[in-house]
């Protein structure tokens, strides 16, 4: 098994694994779109989320084929604009993403549970979420030291159905 | 064209045990204690404890894949399909030393003496051969061996030493389903769980909270079968091989059983001879392990002369039940699968409608990938401008009620050979048939309103129900049942096969019934007994 996976920067142009320089630079676009950020949680594409979908596609060749079909999807989908889904404004790349959406749901929803893999996976999203990352070996020591009150059960000792004999 | 002979012959055992998990594990130490000449064989591997995920950062991502539970979508080397062409609910288990106590919740409840004699009292399914009180001493000793948490003293249970560790905190998510079940003045306790709360030894730490105890537990704090019993099983002088696939029983001349034929990580075929064979390899392995051991003598496969090994089969059906609080409740904090539990609805009620009845345990299950892919009774979170405020509504603050009936035997839900299936050595792998019964229907329908009511009663706003939960059958029974008649049962009231004397089974394929309780304890407790009984008859019963 590797050792804990620390975060790497977000994709600066180069290739990855299995996605080329192109791939990674859609699906940073398209992470942008589906997983924005808010204020309180960072934009995926602040984190290492699409270089984490190309690692799980290197480590699962089995993923390869619906992701890089959703991928396609959008390319195509988007192909109307010059510049492609890069050129279009957040409301276009939200309606190409809505199409591919509908017209490839089993491929769209693969690439949406790789992105969703990678970006709750990433240690800026789960420090923003105040988790220990990664859970060990911190976890959670006081909550686990918090005594037990009995005297909670004392209702349940003085009025609770008594095991049926046999 | 026969077969190739074996490559390799080793020494005889007294006893050869196929299976390191929770039954066979616990019989190994038992029996090695004693004196005698144990193997354990499994198909597994150790698990490195620096493998676990909750090492990683991506944790939630190994569900998918290696440390998934269910074979099927795992699908590595030492697991084995399951055919489940025929079931609404999907087996699950972990093929690895200690077995599937590494992929479990801990939940450790026991019988009630009800639960011995559903026949007598209710009037369905079957007595067992033997009663609450013969096992009782064989729950404690197994408990205080391996270490529970936990709070003796319930009343709607028979009394019971105190527990060797404190029970567990009940945390914000406790207290706030704890208020609720004292608005409705419902039975409610704090679960046993197999489980140490202060460091035990120096390959034992004390829970710390980490969370996802299903992953396998880095710390050695859960009681898993690899930390408690095995260890020192080798150390009384037993010997584990890993990665040792049985293909199957042999038998001699006389019907007994001689040995067992395995294929070793190299994928040669050994023999390992045996004087003794017991088998601990889950509900639906050994049931598949006797049909695929057929010769001259069992045409039908080892000791299935009633025509009843695969037969009976049970499943606990579930019911998961998810309440959305507008407080948060620190729920991706603690132990995940048992926080506590109400027996409030037990026992058989003529006013449901349906008879024997169910068990609503409360668990904590809020990691954020799980929820944002909508894992248990959730949906898949929108993507986009709104996903944020849907993961925030969820993250922290659900509990979840999971509801275990009891399930009862039936003939036609059983395991038998996959006709299509085989695993990677190309043994045939077992198939699952399995229907809901009316009965257990019902109680789900109940068991829902329960719970619904329940986490109303808690202040939850939203509640989401998945009414029949397919991926939920960790507890695999009734494959061999107990019994005193040769006729409708496989083993008897020791675990020892009626068809052939020298054969055990200690798992629980052994149940008569199922009882609306996880089973680990039972089954540990059962495979204690047996030993015991083996070790008092050994020269006996042995070849």
């Amino acid at each position: 098994m590797n050792p804990p996976v620390e975060p790497s920067r977000p994709s600066s142009g180069g290739h990855g694994a299995v996605l080329t320089a192109g791939d990674l630079a859609l699906l940073g676009a398209v992470l942008d779109r589906l997983l924005p950020g808010d204020g309180t949680m960072p934009a995926a594409g602040d984190t290492a989320a699409a270089a984490a979908v190309d690692r799980y596609l290197a480590e699962s060749p089995a993923l390869r084929p619906p992701v890089l079909a959703a991928l396609a999807r959008i390319r195509v989908a988007a192909a109307g604009h010059p510049d492609g889904f890069a050129g279009l404004d957040g409301d276009g790349r939200d309606g190409v993403l809505r199409s591919v959406e509908t017209d490839a749901p089993d491929a769209f929803d693969a690439l949406l549970v790789q992105a969703y893999t990678g970006y709750y996976s990433d240690i800026v999203v789960q420090r923003a979420l105040g988790l220990p990352s990664p859970l060990q070996p911190t976890g959670y020591p006081a909550m686990m030291q918090a005594p037990f009150d009995e005297r909670r059960l004392d209702r349940v000792r003085a009025t609770a159905k008594p095991w049926r004999t046999a | 064209m026969a077969e190739p002979g074996p490559d390799g012959v080793s020494a005889p055992a007294d006893v050869v045990i196929v299976g390191a998990g929770a039954s066979g594990a616990a019989a190994a130490w038992a029996l090695a204690r004693a004196g005698l000449r144990v193997v354990v064989l499994e198909q597994g591997d150790w698990i490195d404890p620096s493998a676990y995920p909750q090492n990683r950062i991506d944790a939630e991502r190994f569900r998918q894949s290696v440390f998934n539970r269910d074979p099927n979508v795992r699908r590595l080397p030492e697991d084995y399909p399951v055919d489940v062409t025929d079931t609404p609910v999907d087996p699950l288990m972990f093929n690895a030393v200690g077995g599937s106590t590494i992929h479990w919740s801990g939940h450790f409840p026991r019988f009630r003496p009800s639960d011995f004699r559903v026949r007598s009292l209710d009037g369905v399914g079957h007595d067992w051969p033997l009663d609450y009180w013969e096992l009782e001493p064989y729950y404690e000793a197994n408990d205080a061996a391996i270490g529970v948490t936990g709070l003796n003293g319930d009343p709607a249970n028979p009394p019971r030493l105190p527990r060797s560790d404190r029970p567990l905190p009940l945390g914000a998510a406790g207290e706030a389903v704890v208020g609720g079940l004292e608005r409705l003045g419902w039975h409610w306790w704090p679960s046993d769980v197999a489980m140490i709360t202060a460091p035990r030894d120096t390959a034992r730490a004390a829970c710390n909270g980490c969370g996802p105890c299903d992953l396998g537990c880095p710390v050695g704090a859960m009681s898993s079968a690899h930390v408690t019993y095995l260890p020192d099983a080798l150390a009384l002088g037993a010997e584990l091989i890993t990665r040792a696939r049985v293909r199957e029983l042999t038998v001699d001349d006389t019907g007994l059983v001689d040995g067992v034929v395995y294929y070793d990580r190299d994928g040669h075929l050994q023999v390992q001879p045996a004087r003794v064979v017991v088998l601990g390899a889950n509900g639906v392995g050994t049931p598949r392990l006797l049909l695929n051991s057929v010769s001259a003598r069992f045409p039908g496969g080892l000791a299935n002369s009633s025509d009843q090994v695969g037969r009976n089969f049970m499943f606990h059906p579930v019911a998961t039940v998810k309440g959305i609080f507008p407080q948060r409740l620190d729920t991706e904090r603690g132990p995940n699968g048992a926080l506590l539990h109400s027996q409030e609805f037990y026992e058989t009620d003529p006013d449901r409608g349906a008879t024997r009845g169910f068990t609503l345990q409360v668990v904590r299950h809020d990691l954020p990938l799980g929820l944002a892919l909508g894992d248990g009774p959730g949906k898949r979170l929108p993507w986009g401008a709104a996903h944020h405020e849907a993961h925030r509504a969820l993250f922290s603050h659900g509990v979840t009620v999971v509801v275990i009936a009891e399930d009862l035997p039936e003939a036609h839900n059983r395991v038998t050979l996959s006709p299509t299936e085989t695993d990677g050595h190309g043994i045939a792998a077992p198939k699952v048939t399995y229907t809901l019964s009316d009965n257990s229907r019902v109680l789900l329908e109940h068991g829902v309103a329960r719970a619904t009511e329940l986490l109303e009663a808690c202040g939850a706003h939203t509640v989401t129900v998945d009414p029949f939960t397919r991926v939920s059958g960790w507890h695999l029974m009734g494959t061999t049942r107990m019994g005193d008649d040769p006729a409708t049962s496989v083993v008897d009231r020791w675990g020892r096969c009626h068809d052939v004397g020298n054969l055990f089974v200690v798992d629980g394929s052994v149940f008569v019934t199922s009882a609306p309780v996880n089973p680990t304890s039972t089954i540990q407790a059962l495979a204690r007994r047996s030993a015991d009984w083996l070790i008092e008859h050994f020269e006996e019963v042995a070849r």
